[in-house]
Formats: structure tokens, C-alpha cells, sequence
């Protein structure tokens, strides 16, 4: 029963249980396995025992029978030596010499010492190891004297009587021989042409030839195994009770004797102490296995605890790979939101962040190494319209489009970036020169030339290139970034597809924009703010019909600003639509003041921007009607055409909208864009303005004066008043005239004036055309 | 007085360019050897105790070794520019030819007429001259005496009215030992036969016997055994030494010190017991 507190589970518990069981009768099966065992080593010993005594009693046999043969044939060998030599060149020559009646003093010696050297060379040549197996090779005359001898010690008189019996012409071995009891003799007579002349004997090393041969060495461990016994000899009374069997020696006088009990070699396998061993072994197994068992038993507690850390264990393994994986899975996360953090989704470029970052590394390269770094600022020329027009799924994939031609350009080492919806970055480190800054420029803007396609359709985009140097312009990466951008917005005002560089003093004009715009905030609130009017006459009733109102802003600060300045910098600064609105109220309302005077329409000029917000933009004319109480017919709004080119539905219905309430609608700065007739159709306009700089140089310039012709005519032909502005000459205003046009404006008739000056202008009567 | 002084100076001058001692030699990086094949000495192969000697000795010197066959009549003109023979009262100076070399060394024996021709060096072989018969000659070898005048006198003594080969100019010479005076018919043999061909002569019957010295006896007994006898010697102890110029003292003296240096090592036993085994068992003392 477990205990409320037990880490294991009923299932573990029996598990565990069930384990100790199952190696119980493991232990159990073990012991009477080798029981069984232990029987039959037994038995198969005791029939080993047997079968090893038959075989060691032929083996010994064999071996006796080996060494006697061995024996045998080293004497018969060292009989050939003799009888050899006897029968050898030096042998011969000596008794042929001796027989032709030579003396020792003149040649016989000679012949004899041959012999000798013959007798040492045998000697020398027979040898087993270091030990030769002669001491001494004599050659004896017939009569028994010494003729030559090895051996520097003459025995003439001992040597007589190991000569030869008469008759006697075979080689023999002799043991015990006269005064040589304890040598071995070979004894060979010497024959020439058939008669004996003498002996050849040899004394043999006898130990020498045993050690070699038959293992009999007094120093070998089986010397006591054999004896040489010599034919007719007795063995000791201790030998005798070990001799096992006899062999002859064939040849020679002699008989082996082995000495050992067959038993003795097997005495090791079969004894008693060799069968107790293996049946202590097995008890002792047993007894072990008991033991086994009973600690076994005493360590349950321990194994249960063991089966509980190791389920543990294997459960924290289990923790830990899951861990292990979470980890795995947040690393990668991490390395996503890395790559996320530091490259651009769309485009798969470095983002801004990381682009700065190696701007910074390139800058500090730079500064080390005496380098440069070129800084390319990309901006798409009207990309808004993209969006605004087929929407942000084909912006997206031109900014695609826009990113793999750019990379086209980048070497190794260089960086292309995405800094925002269709900015781009290029830098170029490690540069010696900066003299390929325009080529590189041309380059990447020759590359955008080809229209882009997006949902089957062909979009033609060009960019506005800045440029910067780094550590020439700028030591930081903000820096060099920031003027790069300048350059780059210096060249949008330059106009589409531009490049810049960076100058001095690009500085200057951002802080004084920032600070035109810091000021133009609050600008109207401060009254710095006003309204000037310049009439627009009718050519034919020679009276001003409208005044277009232009907006005048003098600063305590900076003085009389112009428009051209300061709207710009409106517009960048997101303040075009409150000074746009500021602007239609002040209109309206002077505008209402005069009508008392004078009934003419109010122009006012619309920037695109205002336009982006369509319905701000109608609430705004609304409220400035409304304020002004001013009839819709007396307010003119004066448009660009840029702002049509995004053809957008919701501008055509606030154009509707407003030709519907009344509002005259004009199409300004006519001829110096895109001059579309579609415009003209498609959109409910009244006033075509024609462009103040085809009227600057007519109607001396022939050309300008077709084009003012043709513009006149068209507009006209499409029911549309048509203006002329920038009127600065009589001679513009007869030919404006004679072109049929129906609006003039410009310094010949009034400069713009303020509201109380145009009031009292229009009021007194004096503004009127001098034809009229 | 100075014309005296001046040929004085040209003789002396035109000696030193004649001359050509050690130095000379060193300069010209050349030993020239003189030979004639002979028994184990110099044999026909390009090999021998005395080839193997002078080789030895020129290797010593830091010389280039160049041998210069020649024959018993000319070998002393090769030596010294003009040729010499025995004669009854000593010399008999020939005519002068071209020097071919520096020294004689081919087992040549020292003899007195030789010495008044070129300088000997320090003796290198024991040698004597024997009388050797055929086996079937029916002279018997002489009962030794104890003492080599009478048994030189013995063996004279038999020689009456047998036919005896000889070789002019050598050591088997029959003037050197007045072989004439002995009544043997002596058939002087031509002077290309080489030493070691005189045993086959008396085998072939060109005579009974013939003179021979002892290392070649020795070989002889060895390689016809049974077929010849020795039956006593002609001749005292001799000594066989390399010839030299007689204005060549320092070449001589140097090989003095080479074989002297060279029997001391043992080395020159060891030469010798390749080539001739057997005469250690006659003349042991020698190379003792």
C-alpha cells in the first residue's frame, strides 16, 4: 500500500514488485543450471582422465622412439665425417707422396700438414652453436703412431690401442674404450687401393650432440626424463624404479632410457585437487547465488527508491527535452524577430536600422583607413500615385520591382536598403575616389527608365537621386543620412528624375525651412497673415469679373516672406490644409465684403494637398460659405492638373460635388504639365488658365502665340472661359484680344492689393480695361 | 771554376728530371706496377698476392694503381730504361728501352746479379728451388741429412745423365746454381714458358725433372698428387721482395713501412693464407 506521500504510482509500485519477482526465479534457474553443469564437468573429466593416460603412454613411446632415431643418425653422420676425410684428396696425396719415398724436410710435410688443416677445417665446420661437436680428429699410422693431430698435445703411446682390429674396414663408434672410458670414440680406417694405411679417430662431444639432439642437457628441465646407457651397463637402483621403456640406439653402442611415469604429465588435469576445485567452484557459486538472493531481499527498500529516482529521472529527462525544444523554438523566434528587425519584409533589404549600422562601420572604416563612403538617397518621383491609383498590392510589387533592378548595381561589400515606403539606400564604403558618385547615380536612375509593370499594366516611375560623402559631409551615419536626404530633397525640387549632391548650406536651407515652418504655425493666430486680390478683367466687357486672391505673410522675424517660399515649406510641414483653410475663409469672407461694391467671383488656389482629403476639404468650403455667407457662384476654385492625374473617384466626385453647389471651378497653370483635353471633358471646369510663361514672350515669340492661339480656340471650342494671366504688356493684351481670349490677368491692369486698396480700387472705378 | 760548376749543375739536373721517385710519383698520381704472371703471385685472371700487395700499397700512397705486364727479358729495362741478363761474372747490361714503371713485384727472388740492377725491398715470401721428378722417375728422393749442404750435394749427386728443364733469366736459372758442373743434360726452356708450366712439361716427357721453387712445388704436389716427388733441393733459402729503381730510395723506404705496418696488423698472413695456403705448413716460420 503506498503512502500518501510516495512519488510512485500503484502501477510503478507493481511494476517494481513484479521485477523483484522475475529476478528471483532468474537466481533460482541460474543455480540449478549449474548444478547441472557441475555434474557433467564431472563426468567428461573423469572420461578425459582415462583417454589423456592411454595417449601420454603412446606419445612417450613415440618420443623415445624420435630421440633413439635422432641418436642414431648424428653418429651414423659423424661416421661419414671419418670415412670421408679418409678417403679425402689430402688423405691421399700424403700416402702417395709418402709412398713415392718423399721426406718430411722436402714436401712430405707438407702434404701432411694438408691433412691436418683438413682434420681442423671438419672440426671447425661441425659445431652446434658456439660448441663444436669434436675435441680432437687423429690420424693414426698403420702402426698406431701419430701422423697428424689436431690437437697440440701428443698421446702417442695411449692412442695404439684405439686402432683398428685387423680386417676391420668399417667406421664404427666406441664407448668406453681403453684408457677413454668416458669418450665417445668414431673410429674409420684409411684404405688406398684396397689396403688399410692407417686410421682417422675423432673424440665427440657427447653432451654437445645430447643437448642438441635429445634434449638431454643437465641443464634442461627434461634431463632427468632420459639416460644414455651404454650396451651391457646397469642402471642406479633409483633409476631403475622410474624407467618406463628402452630403445636402442641402432648404430652405435648404446641404449635410451626414459625415466618418467606417463601419469606423472597428466597429474595436473586428473588429480583430486583439480576435481575439488571445480566442485568447490560450483558450491561456492551456489552459496554465492544464496547470498545474492538474501541481500537481494534486505536492498528491496533500496530498489524501490532506486525505481523511483530513476522514473524521475525519466520524467525530468522528458521536462528537459521539452525545455530543450521551447528553447530551440524561442532562439529561432528570436532569430526571426532579428531578421525582422533588421531587413525589410517586402524587399528582403537591410531596413533603416540596420543600414545605419553599417553605414556606421563603413564611416568608422573610412576614418581609419582615409576612405570614403558614398551615400545614394533614392526617392521614387510620385510613388503615391502608384498607391492611390491601383492600390497598395501593385505599389508593393513596383517596390519589388524598384529593389531588384537597384541591387543590379551593388558590388560586393556595397548595401541596398529600404528606409520607408519608397526611399532606398544605397552605400558604396571603402570608395578611394568619389569622382563615379554621377555615373553611379546615372546608372541606378538609367535603370528605372523602363516602365514597371504591376497588374498587367506599365507604370513609368523615375526617382530623385541625393547624394552624400561620407566623412567629407558628415562623421556620423545621422549626419551623412541626413544630408543625403537633403541632397535628395533638393532634387525633388529640382524636379523628377534628378540627382544631387550634398552642398554646404543644404543645412542652412533645412533649419530655415524648419524655422519657416516653426513660424508659419502660428502665423495666422498672430495676424502676420493676408490677403492680396488682383483682378481678372473680361477682355470684352473690359470690367474685372473676379479677383484672385494670393496670400502674403510678413514675419517679424524674417520679414515679407513670398508665397513660393513659405508654401512649399506649408506643404512639407503638413500645414498647406489649415493655411488652406485659413486662406478659403478670408477669401470668402472679403470677398462677401466687396460684393457690395463690386459683384466679381473670388478666386482662391487650391494645393493638391488639400485635395487628398476630399470630404475635409468640402467641410471646409462649406464652413467658409457658411461664415462668409457667400453665394457658392462667387467663390472660384483654382486647380492644378497634377492633382487629376491620380484619377481618383472620390476627387471626381468632390469636383462634382462642388459644380453641383454652384462653385466655379478653374484649371490652372494650363500648359506646363501634362495639358490633357481628357480633363477638360471628364471634369466640370468653367476657367481655363493659360500658363503665365506661353504669355511672357507673345506675340513676339511666333511659336507661343500658335500655341496661345490653339489654347484659346480649344477652349473655347470646348465651352470653357478662358484666361490668360501674367499680362505685363499692351502688346499681350491686343494679342490676347485679337486671339479671341476672354480673361486677362496681370501687372498691367493691377498688382495684387490689399483688401482695402482692391476695395477701393474696384469700388472707384478706375479699374478698367482702356478699350473698354 | 764556373764552367766546371755549370755542367756540374746541368748533370745534376738532368738526374732530378730522370728520376722518378716518390714525389715525382705523387705528383703524377700513378703507381706502375711491373709483372709477369707467375704461379699464385700474379695469375693470368688479374689477381695474386703481389697484385693485391702493390694495390694495397698504392691505396696507402692516395695513388691511382696501374699494373704494366711485361716479361722475364725485359722486365728490369721496363724498371730502369735499359734491359739486363745474367752473365757468368755478374751483369750484362742490354740495350736501353723505354721506363714503363715503378716497381717489380711478381714473387720475383732476390738474387746477387739482380741486386746490382735494382734495390730490393723488405723480403715478402720464403723461397727455394727443389728438384721435382715424375712419380715414375727412377730417381728416389734423398734421405734428409739434417743439414742442406750435403743434402743439395745429394741431389747433385743423382743428376748425372738426367734430362732437367730449366727457365733462363729466373730463379730456375741452371747458371745460378752451376748446373752444368752436375753432367744433367739441361733443356733450357724458352723464355714465354711461365713457372707454373713446368711440372706438365716433365708430365708430358719433355724431361725427368725439373727445377722448380718451393710455392710452386707445393701447388704442384697438390694438384698432381702421386704423379711427381720431390727428390731434394737445389737451392739455399731464398726470399722473393719487389724490385725498385735504385734512384727510387723513398718509394722503397715507403713500402718498407707498408709491409711492416701491414704484417703487424696480421693482415699480411691473412693475404697470404688465400694464396698460398700450403706454404705455412713449410716455411710456418716466416710468418711467424
Amino acid at each position: 500500500m503506498s503512502k500518501p506521500d510516495s512519488p510512485l504510482s500503484s502501477d510503478d509500485q507493481t511494476d517494481v514488485r513484479a521485477r523483484g519477482l522475475r529476478r528471483k526465479i532468474a537466481l533460482l534457474l541460474g543455480g540449478l543450471v549449474l548444478c547441472i553443469y557441475v555434474a557433467l564437468l564431472l563426468g567428461t573429466t573423469y572420461l578425459a582422465q582415462r583417454q589423456l593416460v592411454a595417449s601420454t603412454d603412446a606419445r612417450q613411446a613415440l618420443e623415445l622412439e624420435l630421440r633413439a632415431t635422432a641418436l642414431s643418425y648424428f653418429y651414423a653422420e659423424r661416421r661419414s665425417d671419418m670415412v670421408n676425410l679418409g678417403r679425402s684428396r689430402v688423405v691421399s696425396t700424403f700416402f702417395a707422396n709418402r709412398d713415392l719415398g718423399m721426406s718430411m724436410a722436402y714436401g712430405l710435410r707438407a702434404s701432411l700438414l694438408a691433412v691436418r688443416d683438413a682434420a681442423l677445417e671438419l672440426l671447425d665446420e661441425r659445431h652446434v652453436g658456439e660448441r663444436y661437436l669434436y675435441r680432437r680428429i687423429v690420424l693414426l699410422d698403420d702402426d698406431g703412431s701419430v701422423l697428424a693431430d689436431t690437437s697440440k698435445r701428443a698421446e702417442p703411446a695411449s692412442l695404439g690401442r684405439v686402432l683398428p682390429a685387423a680386417g676391420v674396414t668399417e667406421a664404427r663408434v666406441l664407448a668406453g674404450t681403453g684408457d677413454h672410458q668416458d669418450e665417445v670414440l668414431i673410429q674409420a680406417p684409411v684404405v688406398i687401393q684396397g689396403r688399410r694405411r692407417g686410421s682417422l679417430v675423432a673424440w665427440v662431444d657427447q653432451q654437445v650432440a645430447l643437448s642438441a639432439l635429445v634434449g638431454l642437457d643437465p641443464t634442461s628441465n627434461q634431463a632427468d626424463r632420459y639416460r644414455l646407457l651404454r650396451l651391457g651397463d646397469a642402471l642406479s637402483a633409483k633409476e631403475h624404479a622410474s624407467e618406463s621403456r628402452r630403445a636402442l640406439v641402432q648404430g652405435t653402442p648404446f641404449q635410451l632410457v626414459a625415466l618418467t611415469s606417463a601419469s606423472a604429465e597428466s597429474g595436473i588435469l586428473t588429480s583430486r585437487w583439480l576435481l575439488a576445485g571445480f566442485v568447490g567452484m560450483a558450491f561456492a557459486l551456489l552459496a554465492g547465488g544464496a547470498l545474492i538472493l538474501r541481500f537481494h531481499a534486505q536492498n528491496l527498500v533500496l530498489h524501490t527508491r532506486m525505481e523511483v529516482e530513476r522514473l524521475q529521472s525519466f520524467r525530468l529527462s522528458r521536462q528537459n527535452a521539452r525545455l530543450l525544444r521551447e528553447i530551440e523554438r524561442r532562439e529561432e523566434s528570436e532569430r526571426r524577430l532579428l531578421y525582422q528587425t533588421s531587413y525589410d519584409a517586402l524587399t528582403g533589404l537591410p531596413n533603416r536600422a540596420l543600414a545605419l549600422d553599417r553605414l556606421s562601420q563603413a564611416l568608422e572604416r573610412a576614418t581609419r583607413e582615409g576612405q570614403s563612403v558614398i551615400l545614394l538617397y533614392l526617392d521614387l518621383d510620385h510613388f503615391k500615385r502608384v498607391n492611390d491609383s491601383l492600390g497598395h498590392d501593385a505599389g508593393d510589387v513596383v517596390l519589388q520591382q524598384v529593389a531588384e533592378r537597384a541591387k543590379a548595381v551593388l558590388n560586393e561589400g556595397d548595401t541596398l536598403a529600404r528606409l520607408a515606403a519608397d526611399e532606398f539606400l544605397f552605400i558604396f564604403p571603402d570608395r578611394a575616389e568619389v569622382g563615379e558618385v554621377e555615373l553611379r547615380a546615372a546608372r541606378i536612375l538609367q535603370r528605372l527608365d523602363a516602365p514597371f509593370v504591376a497588374q498587367g499594366r506599365e507604370i513609368p516611375l523615375s526617382a530623385c537621386v541625393g547624394c552624400a560623402v561620407g566623412v567629407r559631409d558628415g562623421e556620423t551615419a545621422d549626419d551623412l543620412l541626413k544630408h543625403a536626404d537633403l541632397a535628395m530633397k533638393q532634387a525633388k525640387a529640382t524636379g523628377p528624375g534628378v540627382f544631387r549632391t550634398y552642398q554646404q548650406g543644404l543645412d542652412k536651407h533645412a533649419k530655415e525651412n524648419l524655422e519657416i515652418a516653426s513660424l508659419l504655425r502660428g502665423a495666422a493666430d498672430r495676424g502676420e497673415l493676408e490677403l492680396h486680390f488682383q483682378p481678372l478683367m473680361d477682355l470684352r466687357s473690359g470690367k474685372p469679373v473676379a479677383a484672385e486672391a494670393l496670400l502674403r505673410w510678413t514675419s517679424p522675424e524674417l520679414g515679407s516672406v513670398s508665397p513660393g517660399r513659405f508654401i512649399p515649406v506649408a506643404e512639407e510641414a503638413g500645414l498647406i490644409r489649415k493655411l488652406g483653410a485659413w486662406v478659403l475663409q478670408n477669401a470668402c469672407l472679403s470677398a462677401a465684403a466687396w460684393q457690395s461694391v463690386a459683384p466679381c467671383r473670388v478666386a482662391v488656389n487650391v494645393s493638391s494637398l488639400q485635395l487628398q482629403a476630399p470630404q475635409e476639404f468640402l467641410d471646409c468650403i462649406e464652413q467658409a460659405l457658411a461664415i462668409s455667407n457667400l453665394s457658392p457662384r462667387l467663390l472660384e476654385l483654382e486647380i492644378t492638373e497634377g492633382v487629376l492625374l491620380a484619377d481618383r473617384r472620390d476627387i471626381a466626385n468632390l469636383l462634382d460635388t462642388l459644380d453641383g453647389m454652384g462653385v466655379h471651378l478653374s484649371l490652372d497653370d494650363f500648359g506646363t504639365g501634362y495639358s490633357a483635353l481628357s480633363y477638360l471633358r471628364r471634369f466640370p471646369f468653367h476657367v481655363l488658365k493659360i500658363d503665365r510663361s506661353f504669355i511672357a514672350d507673345v506675340p513676339e515669340t511666333e511659336e507661343d502665340a500658335e500655341l496661345t492661339r490653339a489654347i484659346v480656340a480649344m477652349g473655347q471650342a470646348l465651352g470653357l472661359t478662358v484666361l490668360a494671366e501674367g499680362v505685363e504688356r499692351a502688346e499681350q493684351a491686343d494679342f490676347l484680344t485679337a486671339a479671341g481670349c476672354d480673361l486677362v490677368q496681370g501687372f498691367l491692369y493691377s498688382r495684387p492689393l490689399p483688401l482695402d486698396a482692391f476695395t477701393a480700387l474696384i469700388g472707384s472705378g478706375e479699374l478698367a480695361l482702356a478699350s473698354a | 771554376m764556373p764552367r766546371f760548376f755549370l755542367l756540374f749543375s746541368a748533370l745534376l739536373m738532368s738526374v732530378a728530371i730522370s728520376a722518378r721517385d716518390l714525389p715525382e710519383i705523387r705528383a703524377d698520381g700513378v703507381l706502375r706496377h711491373i709483372g709477369i704472371p707467375y704461379a699464385n703471385f700474379i695469375t693470368g685472371g688479374g689477381a695474386g698476392l703481389d697484385l693485391e700487395l702493390i694495390k694495397g700499397f698504392a691505396d696507402s700512397l692516395g695513388l691511382e694503381y696501374q699494373y704494366v705486364p711485361s716479361t722475364w727479358a725485359r722486365v728490369f729495362g721496363d724498371l730502369t730504361g735499359r734491359n739486363a741478363a745474367r752473365s757468368e761474372d755478374g751483369v750484362t747490361w742490354l740495350d736501353e728501352t723505354e721506363v714503363r714503371g715503378d716497381l717489380i713485384a711478381n714473387g720475383m727472388t732476390i738474387l746477387d746479379w739482380r741486386r746490382q740492377v735494382v734495390d730490393f725491398g723488405t723480403p715478402t715470401f720464403p723461397t727455394g728451388v727443389w728438384l721435382v721428378a715424375r712419380a715414375d722417375s727412377a730417381m728416389s728422393p734423398i734421405a734428409p741429412s739434417g743439414q742442406l749442404k750435403m743434402d743439395i750435394g745429394q741431389v747433385r749427386g743423382l743428376l748425372a745423365g738426367r734430362t732437367l728443364l730449366a727457365l733462363p733469366n729466373t730463379c730456375l736459372d741452371p747458371g745460378l746454381y752451376q748446373m752444368s758442373e752436375t753432367g744433367a743434360e739441361i733443356r733450357l726452356q724458352p723464355p714465354e714458358r711461365k713457372l707454373n708450366e713446368m711440372v706438365p712439361a716433365i708430365l708430358k716427357r719433355d724431361a725427368e725433372a725439373t727445377l722448380l721453387d718451393v710455392p710452386d712445388a707445393l701447388i704442384a704436389l697438390e694438384r698432381w698428387p702421386g704423379q711427381i716427388k720431390v727428390i731434394g733441393p737445389i737451392s739455399e733459402r731464398q726470399f722473393m721482395a719487389p724490385a725498385f729503381r735504385k734512384d727510387a730510395p723513398l718509394l722503397r723506404e715507403a713500402f718498407n713501412a707498408y709491409f711492416d705496418a701491414l704484417t703487424r696488423s696480421g693482415r699480411y698472413p691473412e693475404m697470404v693464407r688465400r694464396h698460398y695456403p700450403a706454404v705455412f705448413r713449410y716455411y710456418e716460420d716466416f710468418f711467424e
